[in-house]
């Protein structure tokens, strides 16, 4: 990877104050940033995200590259936790084996963000329709992590998996909803329009994007703690599967993406790990797949990976090969 | 402030710097970085080994393709 890169990259004021959360929970200290307005921060990122990535397909012609990528999105979502939950089956419980390869086949939408943020910091560009591949991309794992779990059980208990409430969580969680509507209204939005909203959507984004990563640095410094404790193999699957999977990927994409920007957002889709969308879900399709296992894993362990060491690494692989 | 800035612009050059030559910082800095998973992956059962030699071909590749654009 480029050194430039990492350096540019590490003193990104954004990843500085993720780290700075982390730093305050080993110090102890009392910052927090309340509930309530975390809340409404990831939300504003999704918005954001969504209506910015809206505009841009608006602005771009339907090719078979947008069909081919979307596609592709999907294809990772439904291959990644198949293969992830056969090898986490090595060590773990069914539940949690699904539940842990749920999470790492739908994506992080904060993970994306920052990626997005590291993108505009190189003076990269992508394409607008890469938002609707991420929001794609949320929902098939957590049905394939679903499916998984109810297939390696056998008949034992199907009962126990609403499965109607859970599609319906999987498909219309407030932040799926939210970035493919904000996605539409951006799309449908003209030019004048848009711009009347511009301030809120693009002046202020990498400031609340820094602010959130704080939060994120806070809890992934108490998660951490106890995450520590549950042994080495959750550890080094939390790392290395994001490597394999974002290297590959990386790899890969140039057969048929064009673009670096939208290859480099491919290879971190693959690589990150939901958090939000995933725990949602299974704490209500599977109780006893243990959250505390695998909500520290996508966030205080592949998280900080992805943004920190990840990011140039796939990049500099898209660089340097076909 | 003045200070972080000259910091991270003499990090910068160096980095540049090293990328002019054959052997450099990057090619060990993601090296290192290779071995250390490595280590932990063959300290636990060789866990992941075979997912990681592809990785390492990959990143193998990557490094040719940078040499190579180096030297054009």
């Amino acid at each position: 990877m480029d050194l430039h890169l990492l350096i540019d990259n590490l003193t990104n004021p954004a990843l500085l104050f993720f780290f700075l959360g982390a730093i305050a929970v080993q110090l102890k200290s009392d910052l927090r940033i309340p509930e309530n307005s975390s809340k409404f921060i990831s939300l504003y990122l999704l918005f954001a995200i969504g209506f910015k990535g809206g505009q841009e397909l608006a602005h771009s012609e339907f090719d078979m590259e947008i069909l081919w990528s979307l596609l592709f999105g999907i294809f990772l979502a439904v291959a990644i936790p198949v293969y992830a939950y056969f090898i986490l089956r090595r060590k773990f419980s069914i539940e949690n084996a699904g539940a842990i390869a749920a999470s790492y086949g739908s994506v992080s939408a904060v993970t994306f963000v920052t990626a997005i943020s590291f993108l505009e910091l190189e003076q990269i560009t992508f394409s607008g329709h890469m938002v609707a591949v991420m929001a794609l991309m949320e929902a098939p794992s957590i049905m394939i992590g679903l499916l998984l779990i109810m297939l390696f059980k056998g008949g034992k208990k199907k009962s126990d998996i609403p499965l109607k409430t859970v599609i319906q969580h999987t498909l219309f969680n407030g932040s799926v909803l939210l970035i493919l509507g904000s996605l539409v209204i951006g799309f449908m939005a003209n030019e004048t329009q848009a711009q009347g909203i511009k301030p809120f959507t693009t002046d202020i984004f990498k400031g609340f994007l820094a602010v959130f990563l704080l939060d994120m640095g806070i809890t992934s410094g108490k998660k951490l703690n106890e995450f520590i404790k549950k042994g080495r193999f959750a550890l080094l699957f939390s790392i290395i599967i994001p490597i394999i999977n974002g290297s590959i990927v990386a790899f890969s994409s140039g057969t048929f993406v064009t673009g670096t920007g939208n290859r480099l957002l491919f290879a971190i889709l693959a690589a990150s790990a939901s958090y939000i969308a995933v725990p949602a879900a299974m704490k209500i399709a599977v109780p006893k797949a243990s959250p505390s296992l695998y909500i520290p894993m996508a966030l205080a362990i592949t998280f900080p990976f992805n943004i920190t060491l990840g990011m140039p690494l796939y990049l500099y692989i898209i660089q340097n090969t076909f | 402030m003045q200070k972080i800035n000259q910091m991270k612009e003499i990090f910068n050059n160096s980095s540049k710097k090293s990328q002019q030559r054959p052997g450099t910082l990057n090619e060990i800095l993601m090296f290192s970085m290779f071995i250390g998973i490595l280590f932990l992956s063959t300290t636990r059962n060789n866990l992941f080994l075979k997912e990681l030699i592809v990785c390492g071909f990959i990143i193998f590749c990557a490094v040719i393709g940078a040499q190579l654009n180096n030297k054009n």
